[in-house]
């Protein structure tokens, strides 16, 4: 509480001052002052003399182990066959005939003091070594706030923030990484957020953020060099969820950002809903068993050079868990044009801002399904197959994908989201 | 659209006065029914899970988050039982209070006496382990004594105007208990000795008090579902040893212990992890006790 009191304090001194219960009060402010500084540095004297016995008291390997951060490793490793030339649009997807060595992610957490919590995952991969996140959030703002700030990913949407781990599917979906590039929507900024008091679950969150050049094609920026405030990406998303009983959930997420195009004066929107039910008979049921409905829909609008271009896309996915080791799930997707082609049709005119209008056919959308198969023996490691039947605009055949993924935890016990 | 909201907000604001008791917020049912006992008339309490569910692996849902928002305490067993979803909770909760370090937070497992704390070097191949110690500690009601006194010092600090009631009701509730405990023992004593198969290794503070011994537990390693060489050596051992029980939470799987019950002619005893709603932490040990006693006395 007392830095952000001391924060107020300094920016607002009016109020501050007018805050003070009595001018009585503020008279004798300045001997009270000297009394506690005198008091204070006794105080700090005596600490000082009082030091050497207890370090002693901790001493020992625990003590000298006690404020490591909590360490967990995920390491993925996929085998995959692809009877065409593979079309992978995540950064982590299996993403040629052969093995691929996915990531090993490295969580580092750790309270830093009663005022902050910080959180990092630091990914390896075949090319080199990423930080994909490294944030602090505060633990202890006023108002059901909090403030996170530093390399993120935005929470727009369900899967965008989540790691791939946590998704019931070895791949990225089309409709995200077309979107948002192949890591996913995140860059380095703040992110301020509430709960809001209702009776139920309505968390507002909001993010400013400078969009990673190296990771998201779709918003690059050619400079790095933030000039202008329109070269950074906002971004809200309200989230609300629904007891439905003890035995059902409903979270439904409405999320909007506005960024940077490919090029200088360009802007990028997009929307998005998403919606996830899940069944898990808890009240006297086979509490290991689930069945959740899990869907995302997203739609862009952007403006390259004079186009302004429009697309589309969703997944819908339905996962089935019959014990605590053995799950399945089916998915399907659609993404409505293959961005950034863009087919300009003669016949459209331009609009008041000079802007030609591009549509896009519906025959040029790209279709896949997938389905998958997964053991788990315990919480800690993970065996998944897939099978996916790709339609690609401009093939002749489907492309069909099998992966096998191999996914094992280790270190701290990691916390799931729901 | 504004005025609504900022009405409702207005709204919520006016009525909270109205609640000013106390919220208590607890992991688990048997920790709520401790609280709901200590608490009295000023708190209200709120289970973040059911008897009928395993807490190992409760779902982090969101409105639990806004359960512990509104919280003044958070109860819970510690020792890594929460782990899988709990932080994800507090985290989430925007309340310091029940955060590591905040005044509203008690574990429960720095009170409680506690057996199987990790003296060796852990490792996860031996299973779900617990290195602070077996969490299950509340089936051994001393443990009860020692969390209700727990929960009230921690209600004291947070409530210093009902101090003496949460001191009172702990110190009516533990007497309760130690005039029920003398009344168990002495119903119990009749089947000292009697040997157990439990599914998951949750019941080993209660075999312990009352002498009952452990011949094994469905589960080879803890958390690892039943495979069928381990079953039939525990097929064997339960012949071998007369088991005449196999104790286990009703949420875990029960059709291979109705097999070895068959094959044996145990009893397969099936019980919430908790009081249910309404019931005492006495009247779940009563009946538990009352349906081991019935099965180990089975001719």
């Amino acid at each position: 509480m007392v830095p952000w009191i001391f924060a107020l304090a300094v920016t607002l001194p009016a109020a501050a001052d007018a805050a003070s219960p009595a001018p009585a009060a503020a008279t004798a402010a300045a001997e009270d002052i000297d009394e506690i500084a005198r008091a204070l540095g006794a105080d700090k004297q005596a600490a000082e003399a009082a030091q050497p016995e207890a370090p002693q008291a901790q001493a020992g390997a625990a003590g000298a182990a006690a404020f490591n951060p909590e360490l967990s490793f995920v390491g993925d490793v996929a085998g995959a066959y692809f009877s065409d030339e593979p079309a992978q649009l995540g950064a982590h997807d299996p993403n040629h005939t052969g093995f691929t060595f996915r990531q090993l992610e490295l969580g580092v957490r750790s309270n830093v003091d009663p005022y902050f919590r910080f959180e990092s995952f630091i990914v390896f991969t075949a090319e080199g070594v990423e930080v994909e996140e490294a944030v602090a959030a505060t633990t202890s703002l006023p108002a059901n706030l909090q403030l996170r700030a530093g390399k993120f990913f935005t929470a727009f949407g369900r899967i965008n923030n989540r790691h791939p781990h946590a998704w019931e599917f070895i791949d990225a979906p089309l409709v995200t990484a077309t979107f948002f590039g192949m890591h996913g929507n995140g860059g380095v900024g703040v992110e301020p957020s509430v709960l809001v008091p209702l009776p139920w679950y309505t968390e507002v969150v909001a993010s400013v953020i400078e969009p990673d050049a190296d990771a998201i094609e779709p918003f690059a920026v050619e400079d790095t060099e933030i000039e202008r405030f329109d070269r950074l990406m906002y971004m809200t998303a309200v989230k609300q969820f629904w007891d439905l009983g003890s035995d059902w959930g409903l979270g439904l997420g409405v999320s909007g950002l506005q960024g940077p195009g490919p090029m200088l004066g360009d802007r990028t929107y997009v929307g998005g809903v998403d919606m996830h039910l899940k069944y898990r008979p808890v009240s006297g049921g086979d509490d290991s068993s689930s069945v959740v409905l899990q869907g995302e829909w997203l739609g862009r609008r952007r403006t390259v050079a004079d186009l302004v271009s429009r697309d589309s896309g969703y997944y819908a996915q339905l996962t089935y868990h019959w014990d605590r080791r053995w799950s399945a799930g089916v998915r399907t997707e659609r993404l409505s044009a293959q961005s950034p082609v863009l087919e300009l049709h003669e016949d459209e005119g331009e609009d008041e801002h000079g802007h030609t209008h591009v549509e896009v056919p519906g025959d040029h959308a790209r279709l896949r399904e997938a389905v998958q198969l997964t053991f788990a023996p315990t919480e800690f490691s993970q065996l998944r197959l897939q099978q996916n039947r790709d339609r690609i605009p401009g093939r002749d055949e489907p492309l069909w994908g099998t992966m096998l993924n191999l996914e094992i935890a280790i270190g701290a016990h990691g916390a799931h989201s729901y | 659209m504004k005025k609504p909201f900022f009405l409702v907000c207005a709204f919520l604001m006016l009525a909270a006065p109205a609640f000013a008791e106390v919220r208590v917020a607890a992991t688990i049912p048997t920790l709520a029914a401790l609280a709901r006992e200590v608490g009295g008339a000023q708190v209200t309490v709120e289970a973040l899970s059911l008897p009928t569910q395993d807490p190992h692996f409760v779902d982090a849902r969101p409105s639990l988050a806004v359960t512990l928002n509104r919280a003044d305490l958070l109860v819970m067993a510690g020792l890594q039982l929460e782990i899988g979803w709990l932080p994800v909770l507090q985290n989430g909760a925007r309340n310091p209070k029940i955060l590591p370090g905040g005044d509203g937070l008690l574990d429960c497992s720095t009170v409680a006496k506690l057996k199987e704390v990790a003296t060796g070097p852990v490792d996860r191949a031996k299973g779900d382990i617990h290195p602070g110690g077996n969490p299950h500690y509340l089936t051994d009601p001393q443990n009860a004594k020692l969390c209700a006194a727990a929960i009230a010092a921690a209600l004291a600090r947070i409530d210093a105007a009902h101090a003496a009631e949460y001191r009172k009701n702990a110190q009516a509730f533990s007497a309760d208990l130690d005039a029920k405990i003398a009344g168990w023992e002495k119903r119990m004593a009749a089947v000292r000795g009697a040997s157990v198969v439990v599914y998951h290794r949750s019941w080993i503070y209660l075999l312990d008090w009352l002498g009952l011994s452990e011949v094994g537990s469905l589960e080879p390693k803890p958390g690892i579902p039943p495979t069928p060489s381990h079953i039939a050596k525990l097929l064997g051992d339960m012949r071998a040893k007369n088991a005449k029980i196999i104790l286990q939470e009703s949420f875990y799987p029960d059709a291979t212990s109705h097999l070895l019950a068959d094959k044996t002619g145990a009893t397969v005893i099936e019980i919430p992890g908790g009081p249910a709603a309404g019931k005492t932490y006495a009247d779940w040990m009563d009946d538990l006790l009352n349906r081991i006693r019935t099965a180990a006395t089975k001719p």
